[in-house]
């Protein structure tokens, strides 16, 4: 098999997660379900070196970089009309094989710079627009410090901004660093709904220390879902989705999105194929083992966007495995949340000015 | 304050952290320590003088360290990671990794009156006493037995540290015809701003009429006075020991060591340093170093 050189993502997994890693080994062998689960998402491996179809380094190839005065702003982006995504920083404490931000510059934004994304967020020509902020990464949980003056700076100056999301999975990845530095960030912050978005893609994730933090954040008001990510030998089966989806609503973490894994370099072996997932969900949603309470929708993660396959959404596939996904969103909307916009590669403006993208397709 | 904390942080991640890059292994690193006392999975900074501590090295292994310039790699137990001003970078490491800092909360033995203002993520120690006509901004910390009443705006963030007095009775006293010292109330303000830090056992008088002034990222160490009516310009750092008599004016980005006397209403120019011990008598002109009793000019900067 050919090799797709050039794979700069290093393998980096948390001092936690080694031990954790260790401990399952122990106790249900390395030829386990709860094993590989771990071993899969975290090891790197030959597989990720085969030459495959998945060639884009990054999920989303049209631009996204948010201007001021022409000048790009380093770590944020926008999407949609009336969220923004900041970054602070590209660090996290274990690198996930299929992360969507493996090949992404790294960097930490300083202080003066969150100064900046914060006046950017409530200033005159945006802020009517902009109610929430996803702030992600790289794990902003991982300098709590840096995060906690990036939310007052919001608070002071982008009282527009009601929701502040933050994208993290350092509870599962290494709680040990989830402290008051952490926890601080939420509290004395009135009129602000905070919410986190985690990841966990197996049960055998919630871990005790894990699930103590998920505790200490919903006795500060924090709202938690997860948006989990379908992955072949890893989740891609009926009973491991019925048992993620009955603990996270035992825990009262919301289900949200089940994606399906993102057609970039390195992922071809975690990719299953869309039909499988709407198969999946299907059963999910339909078979009566798990409540309508805890049922996630499933989701593609487009060059233009999060799209989730109803009824006509897949229009045709081609002969290179590509289909087409119609979309709802408009051209002329997206141009005018972001002028700086550009229209991808993949996608194209259907009659009536509806977006359309083409999306590589897993295999089984 | 704070507590002390020894996570596992792996050295790539403090590198991506200053937005630099990692020379050597990447390892464990749980402390912090310094270049003549390190041991295993340690973090040091070497400034440009400091002696590289070869001979030490041998007998450790991961230790990472901080460092302004290029140097060759003789032990695969030590990575490096190439900054300007290695000691900021070492404080905000420590700052961001290995300190867990204390719950902010209003501790339920602290006076506070009714009628102040405290702004959201204020901290309050224990036995601290706020006066009504006080008003603290957000995020400001307040550590134990501090006092402060009369007339008081704080702004944002500033750290007030054990047993600091803001608001003290000015001293000031007038002969009546029978020869009675009759204290003249001190009703002016005392006015700081945001980013100021107040030493331990401080204390910052009201003034008669007018206001006692100290304004942003101003730092004020331990055991010091400020007279009424004083004026301490921004980012001027005053260390242990220090009294201003009143009316005193400070410039910008002064440096005063530790025990200089300054009588009152004595000008000192931005950007001066008055040396150890020093006695200030005469205004100083700006951008100048004086030293001595009484303080004369030594150099300029």
């Amino acid at each position: 098999m050919a090799k797709n050189k050039n794979l700069g993502f290093p393998e980096k997994i948390s001092p936690f997660l080694i031990r954790k890693m260790k401990k399952i080994k122990d106790e249900f062998g390395e030829d386990s379900e709860e094993y590989k689960a771990l071993f899969f998402q975290y090891k790197k491996l030959e597989n990720e070196n085969a030459k495959t179809q998945e060639s884009n380094l990054k999920h989303w190839e049209g631009g996204l970089a948010e201007k001021s005065d022409n000048i790009e702003l380093r770590g944020l982006e926008r999407l949609y009309c009336r969220s923004l995504v900041i970054e602070p920083t590209k660090i996290c404490a274990a690198h996930c094989r299929y992360c969507l931000r493996a090949h992404y510059d790294l960097f930490t934004l300083k202080e003066n710079d969150l100064k900046g994304i914060a006046e950017f967020c409530g200033s005159k020509n945006v802020k009517d627009n902009l109610a929430e902020v996803l702030i992600t990464g790289g794990d902003p949980l991982i300098i709590p410090q840096r995060l906690h003056l990036l939310v007052e700076l919001l608070l002071e100056k982008a009282p527009n901004i009601r929701i502040i999301r933050i994208g993290s999975r350092l509870m599962t990845q290494d709680p040990e660093r989830v402290d008051n530095n952490v926890y601080g960030i939420f509290k004395n912050k009135p009129g602000i709904r905070f919410e986190i978005g985690t990841q966990i893609n197996h049960p055998i994730e919630f871990f005790e220390e894990s699930i103590e933090t998920f505790k200490e954040f919903f006795k500060l008001g924090v709202k938690i879902y997860s948006q989990n990510i379908l992955l072949r030998n890893i989740n891609d089966n009926i009973n491991c989705l019925i048992k993620l989806y009955d603990i996270m609503r035992e825990l009262d973490i919301e289900p949200h999105y089940l994606f399906h894994c993102v057609p970039m370099r390195g992922m071809h072996h975690f990719r299953t194929t869309v039909t499988k997932g709407i198969e999946l969900t299907k059963s999910l949603v339909n078979s009566g083992y798990i409540s309508g309470r805890a049922k996630p929708m499933f989701a593609l993660m487009t060059d233009i966007g999060k799209i989730i396959p109803y009824e006509g959404t897949i229009l045709r596939k081609n002969s290179f495995g590509q289909i087409l996904i119609q979309s709802a969103y408009k051209y002329q909307d997206r141009m005018r949340w972001n002028p700086y916009w550009e229209l991808p590669k993949t996608a194209e403006i259907d009659d009536k000015g509806y977006l359309r993208v083409w999306y590589l397709d897993g295999e089984d | 304050m704070y507590k002390v904390k020894s996570p596992n942080i792996y050295a790539s991640e403090i590198a991506q952290f200053l937005n630099a890059k990692l020379i050597g292994k990447d390892f464990v690193i749980n402390h912090p320590s310094s270049p003549k006392n390190f041991s295993d999975n340690s973090l040091f900074y070497l400034d440009k003088d400091d002696i590289y501590p070869k001979e030490r090295l041998k007998k450790y292994k991961e230790i990472l360290i901080l460092i302004s310039k290029k140097i060759e790699i003789l032990d695969e137990n030590v990575s490096f990671i190439i900054v300007n001003n290695p000691r900021l970078q070492f404080t905000k490491v420590i700052n961001e990794f290995y300190i867990e800092l204390m719950a902010i909360e209003i501790s339920q033995s602290a006076k506070i009156d009714r009628n102040s203002q405290i702004g959201r993520n204020v901290l309050i120690g224990e036995n601290s006493v706020i006066g009504p006509d006080v008003s603290i901004g957000n995020g400001t910390k307040i550590l134990n037995n501090v006092v402060i009443t009369g007339r008081v705006n704080i702004g944002n963030n500033c750290f007030i540290k054990n047993s600091s007095t803001i608001g003290s009775e000015g001293y000031d006293f007038e002969a009546d015809e029978e020869g009675e010292l009759v204290h003249l109330p001190h009703i002016g303000r005392i006015l700081i701003g945001s980013n100021v830090w107040i030493g331990a056992n401080t204390t910052i008088e009201n003034s008669a009429v007018d206001d006692t002034i100290i304004e942003d990222n101003v730092k004020i160490d331990d055991l010091v006075q400020v007279g009424a009516n004083c004026i301490i310009r921004k980012g001027t750092k005053i260390t242990a020991g220090v009294i201003l008599s009143h009316k005193v004016e400070i410039g910008e980005n002064c440096l005063l060591a530790p025990n200089v006397s300054v009588r009152n209403s004595v000008k000192i120019g931005p950007g001066v340093i008055v040396g150890i011990g020093s006695v200030v008598i005469h205004d100083l002109d700006e951008n100048s170093v004086y030293v001595g009793n009484p303080a004369r000019f030594l150099r300029r900067k």
